[in-house]
């Protein structure tokens, strides 16, 4: 079979086996004297590093396929076989998983290089790692699982592994509930996954649950059940991709190390959602009503999140919300039916915004940890690269052309105006000029301007060569990845999408090249609109932080969201708990247990008699009992 | 050729025992050299049968010694659980005496003696041999148990032991003399031919005589009411008996108990219903008295009965057609897997004369040896049958097996039964993890027993991924 192939199992066992490795070596020498850093940072970056390679014989292993069959399998053992469900530990490549895995395996090994600079002289060093190598794997798994089970396998991964990675500072107790918030939001996203996929399997399951049977069987499922399943599996979408109404564990997440932040909260994990969408693409294509509620949802994201990105004063939180705003663009592309499109900008996004926290990290850690963009100020000069590889970060956020950010983005909204949403293509283009202006409100302040904490910007200098290459690196895939997919409106013919259309069940709407021709006019337009603004207000060089009062104030502190959720969910259900503890647990339920269990340990003291120790007594025992089998026995008798 | 292939294991570990019982007279031998020979007799004992096991593509059922003896995969996987019994009971034995001072080398060549009795008990195909083999491992244990004669508790065991066993072995005479009146020859393939053209339950010597043969296979798997001796010569055995006792015997029985049992389908139906009431009155009279009991070595023999009540579930719901046992093999490794494996830890924590031995003398111990800690409780999670342990997998198989039998109630009630085994699995637990320790004692000297006890924790695990080959 030239499908079926033998590496695809290496690509998440090489950093699982990382992981279990620095886990064993962190585990015997944390009492004692720890290994040396070296040792750590080398099998921390080896399993990323060769994953990217094999990523790439996938690429050219898929590319020298025919198109109409371009897949790669492998199972590995028969994992789960009860009744119909006969689940194997099987890995599938095609186009969609092909190119994930190039750029999670890319931004991943960058990322890990990045942390080796950034969190050198952490005590907890080797555990670092090995929870960054088990989060590359778990995502891997992910993207590369052949049926629905397993994805969830990674997709539970990546939520235990960013748990972990959020609270990685323990010893801060804000810290510690960032990372329990975003465990217990994603599990309620999980929960709609779990049931999605159940119905899922109810519906079409007989016929086999991994993704080639289920999208060949996909036309049986019904249209309210399909609805239903599509809707189930976005909620697991909303919480692992930070939509609303789950959006609100990404930006308390940033309270992770920032490397962390760059890879699981802004180029991979987040993104999960979005490739599930399009991953079932062969179900939403058949439920145009789920579809529209995706797109709205995710537009409205990313306009909320644009919003709060206006007026935060953290770098970090800044960026968060930029992320929660991006990953609403994807889903309005997801949501119109142009998977194509919102993987494009998966993919670009990861890139770029991967720059923009690891640009972030390295001012936070020239300014030892000072995240205060109003304490920050004219580190042009004192960080040069930083600064360049940052201003291109920011183009690309920002939509500039002809970085990358803009080919993907307008993407987006050029389809959204092409199949009739015209309500998501107006929100979409105001997003991105309040995109444009955040952004470079950010950098404006950071960057330019004079130094507002003369003490820090005294100490201020430019970091490492660990850190700064991958900076580079990125800053070139933020510059150019957009070129891969370029619209045939600048002469371009759509490399990502021809690519992926195999993945993918989506129609390519025809439309004048007028319509096209507005739609990116309007973008450049709001992008300039964005910019300027900033330009006006933030680039004079004495901008002081303004004072915000009414509803400026409101939206500072993100519309009071959290503490809504907090009186409306935590309040009452912590009330409810504490009743049914001081109520029914000890009178109606634990009750009737204790009494159960104490009779049931009066009677074994009451056998305990039997045990007298003698032997004739045993030897009496034996003789009833061969007794009454014989008297029993004897009755069957057939004669 | 063939025939010696087959019992090839039984010869190395046979001719162990002899070489050493002679060597024995030997002065200088010391008692730690003894211990590592045996082990390593065991272990190539062990090498050849995983050999004998894996080579030769042979028919399911064979034959040896004009069917006196019979071979299957389900004997040779037998054979392999009773030479890792008598292997991890020699490292325990060997970790035991450096506290306790009554070794002589006659002791592993009795182990050796009852190994090799165990090894031709599983092949066992005919009446006379089974007698012969039942003999040769009962009376290596009878003598084992007493070893120790400076101690009244010991001797009183082996007393209790020999008495009720010489009653049982009586039954199985009589039972064997009865079928051979019955259905004219003591091998099973004969016994297997006339039954299939007689009727079971119209022969009533046979019924008379299948009634004292089982009886004496449950006595010796300790099934209620035969049950009685067990709690009482656990307790009074030494140490390494105990752990080669409860695994090694048990897995031997079983082995011939369900080759016995597959003989005739009518046979088997019949006996099925009588094992129903067997299984569930074991388990729960093992689980009464577990719960009661504040010594751990007799928690750990009255929790062997509620295990042997699981395996005549395996053996109620075995198929006499295409019988493979894999089941029951299962759940004897994943059984004997977790309880040497308590044994072994037992052995280096014990002190002289297991002084460590009531529930509270655990206190703490997690604080104090956090690495057996957690072995003792992976064991004891084993035992309770919770995943990803093979104990779980077992009970798994067995209870599923028992539902494609159509036996649903035996499965509920052996479910109960397994919630109710945690109330004494999980207090060992409890003991060890959330109290305070009160009195403490290192034990000191060189051992191989904790080698034994992390070899045996992983592969609680590793017998749990390995799927039953049915």
């Amino acid at each position: 079979m030239e499908h079926t192939v033998s590496y695809l199992v290496l690509i998440p066992l090489l950093p699982l086996l990382g992981a279990l490795l620095m886990g064993l070596m962190y585990l015997v020498s944390c009492k004692g004297k720890a290994f040396p850093e070296k040792i750590y940072g080398i099998i921390a970056c080896i399993g990323p590093a060769l994953t990217f390679i094999l990523a790439l014989k996938v690429y050219f292993g898929l590319k020298g396929l025919p198109e109409d069959s371009r897949y790669l399998v492998q199972d590995v053992f028969t994992w789960i076989k009860v009744g119909d469900l006969d689940i194997s530990m099987g890995f599938f490549a095609d186009p969609l998983s092909s190119l994930m895995l190039l750029f999670v395996t890319l931004i991943g090994t960058l990322i890990h290089v990045y942390s080796v600079g950034y969190m050198a002289k952490d005590e907890n060093f080797g555990k670092f790692f090995a929870y960054l190598n088990l989060f590359l794997g778990s995502m891997l798994i992910l993207v590369l699982g052949s049926s629905p089970v397993v994805m969830f396998v990674g997709w539970e991964g990546v939520g235990l592994c960013s748990y972990l990675l959020i609270s990685y500072y323990s010893t801060e107790t804000n810290n510690v509930i960032a990372g329990n918030k975003a465990f217990i939001v994603n599990r309620i996203g999980d929960l709609g996954f779990v049931l999605g996929m159940s119905l899922l399997f109810w519906a079409i399951g007989s016929g086999g649950f991994d993704y080639m049977s289920l999208r060949a069987n996909a036309e049986q499922i019904g249209p309210g059940v399909g609805l239903a399943i599509c809707l189930l599996l976005f909620v697991g979408a909303t919480g692992k991709s930070a939509q609303i109404p789950l959006y609100v564990w990404l930006p308390d997440a940033m309270a992770g190390p920032t490397p962390v932040s760059a890879l699981i909260h802004a180029a991979t994990m987040v993104t999960a959602g979005v490739y599930m969408v399009a991953r079932f693409s062969f179900i939403y294509a058949e439920v145009p009503a789920a579809g529209t509620v995706v797109a709205w949802i995710g537009i409205l994201t990313a306009l909320l999140a644009a919003i709060f990105g206006c007026f935060q004063r953290d770098i970090k939180k800044i960026l968060a919300y930029s992320t929660v705003s991006q990953l609403g663009y994807m889903f309005a592309g997801v949501g119109v039916a142009a998977y194509s499109a919102g993987i494009f900008h998966v993919f670009t996004h990861a890139f770029f915004k991967a720059l923009l926290f690891l640009g972030a990290g390295s001012v936070i850690y020239a300014l030892h940890h000072e995240q205060d963009i109003w304490r920050m100020g004219g580190l042009k000069n004192k960080m040069p690269i930083t600064y360049w590889t940052m201003l291109i970060g920011c183009l690309a956020l920002a939509g500039c052309p002809p970085f990358s950010g803009f080919f993907s983005k307008d993407e987006i909204l050029f389809m959204a105006l092409a199949s009739g949403h015209g309500g998501v293509w107006l929100v979409g283009v105001l997003v991105a000029a309040m995109t444009a202006f955040y952004t470079f409100r950010m950098f404006f302040v950071v960057f330019h301007g004079k130094p507002r904490d003369e003490h820090a910007y005294e100490h201020a200098h430019e970091s490492p060569k660990v850190m700064t290459v991958p900076l580079i690196v990125l800053a070139v895939g933020a510059c150019f990845a957009g070129y891969l997919n370029i619209p045939s409106i600048f002469g371009g013919h759509l490399g990502v999408s021809h690519w992926l259309a195999p993945s993918l069940t989506e129609h390519h709407p025809h439309v004048s090249v007028w319509l096209e021709v507005l739609a990116v006019a309007t973008s450049i337009a709001a992008f300039g609109c964005g910019i300027f603004f900033a330009w006006k207000k933030f680039y004079v060089a004495t901008a002081e932080e303004p004072f915000y009062t009414g509803l400026a104030n409101f939206a500072y502190n993100k519309f009071m969201v959290d503490e809504l959720y907090h009186y409306l969910l935590v309040v009452p259900y912590k009330l409810l708990g504490t009743a049914i503890s001081k109520s029914i647990e000890p009178f109606v339920t634990d009750g009737p247990v204790k009494v159960v269990v104490w009779l049931y340990g009066a009677l074994a003291n009451a056998f305990k008699v039997v045990q007298v120790g003698y032997v004739r007594v045993y030897a009496i025992y034996m003789v009833i009992g061969l007794s009454v089998l014989s008297i029993f026995i004897s009755r069957s008798l057939n004669l | 050729m063939l025939d010696f292939i087959i019992i090839l294991p039984l010869l190395v570990v046979g001719a162990g025992a002899i070489a050493l019982m002679l060597l024995a007279s030997m002065e200088n031998l010391s008692e730690g050299s003894t211990a590592l020979v045996s082990i390593g007799i065991f272990a190539f004992a062990f090498a050849v049968q995983l050999m004998v096991s894996v080579s030769g593509n042979v028919a399911p059922y064979e034959t040896a010694f004009s069917g006196m003896l019979t071979a299957s995969t389900f004997t040779k996987v037998a054979g392999l659980i009773i030479l890792a019994c008598g292997l991890f009971s020699c490292m325990i034995a060997q970790t035991y005496f450096t506290q306790n001072k009554f070794s002589s080398p006659e002791f592993y060549s009795l182990m050796m003696f009852a190994a090799s009795g165990m090894l031709l008990l599983t092949m066992a195909a005919e009446l006379i041999t089974l007698f012969i083999s039942l003999e040769i491992m009962s009376l290596a244990i009878y003598v084992l148990v007493g070893y120790d004669r400076s101690r009244i508790k010991r001797s009183e065991a082996v007393l209790k032991y020999l008495m009720l066993g010489a009653f049982a072995g009586a039954f199985f005479t009589m039972g064997a003399a009865l079928i051979y009146g019955g259905a004219g020859s003591t091998r099973f393939a004969l016994i297997s031919k006339y039954l299939a053209t007689n009727s079971f339950l119209e022969s009533p010597v046979l019924v008379a005589g299948t009634l004292l043969v089982i009886v004496a296979f449950l006595f010796k798997v300790a099934a209620f009411p035969f049950h009685a001796w067990v709690v009482d010569v656990y307790d009074g055995a030494p140490l390494p008996v105990t752990g080669f006792m409860a695994t090694g015997v048990k897995t031997a029985i079983f082995a011939v108990f369900a080759n016995f049992i597959v003989l005739d389908n009518g046979m088997k139906g019949v006996w099925v219903d009588y094992l129903f009431y067997v299984a569930v009155f074991t388990m729960f009279a093992g689980n009464l008295i577990a719960i009661g009991q504040n010594n751990l070595k007799r928690m750990l023999a009255a929790s062997g009965i509620v295990h042997s009540g699981y395996l005549i579930i395996a053996l109620v719901a075995v198929g006499t057609e295409n019988f493979t046992g894999g089941v029951i093999i299962f759940y004897l490794a994943a059984y004997a897997a977790a309880t040497l494996g308590v044994f072994t830890a037992l052995a280096y924590l014990g002190g002289t004369d297991e002084r460590r031995d009531s529930f509270d003398d655990f206190k703490g111990l997690a604080k104090v040896r956090p690495y057996t800690a957690a072995a003792i409780t992976i064991f004891m999670l084993s035992m309770a049958g919770i995943p990803p342990t093979a104990g779980f997998m077992g009970k798994f198989y067995i209870i599923t097996d028992a539902i494609r039998a159509d036996q649903m109630l035996l499965a509920v009630l052996g479910i109960v039964s397994s919630i109710l085994s945690m109330w004494y699995y999980l207090r060992l637990v409890i003991m060890m993890y959330f109290k305070e320790p009160e009195e403490s004692f290192e034990v000191s000297g060189v051992s191989l027993a904790p080698v034994g006890t992390m070899i045996l924790a992983v592969s609680v695990f590793a017998i749990g991924f390995y799927p039953v080959f049915l």
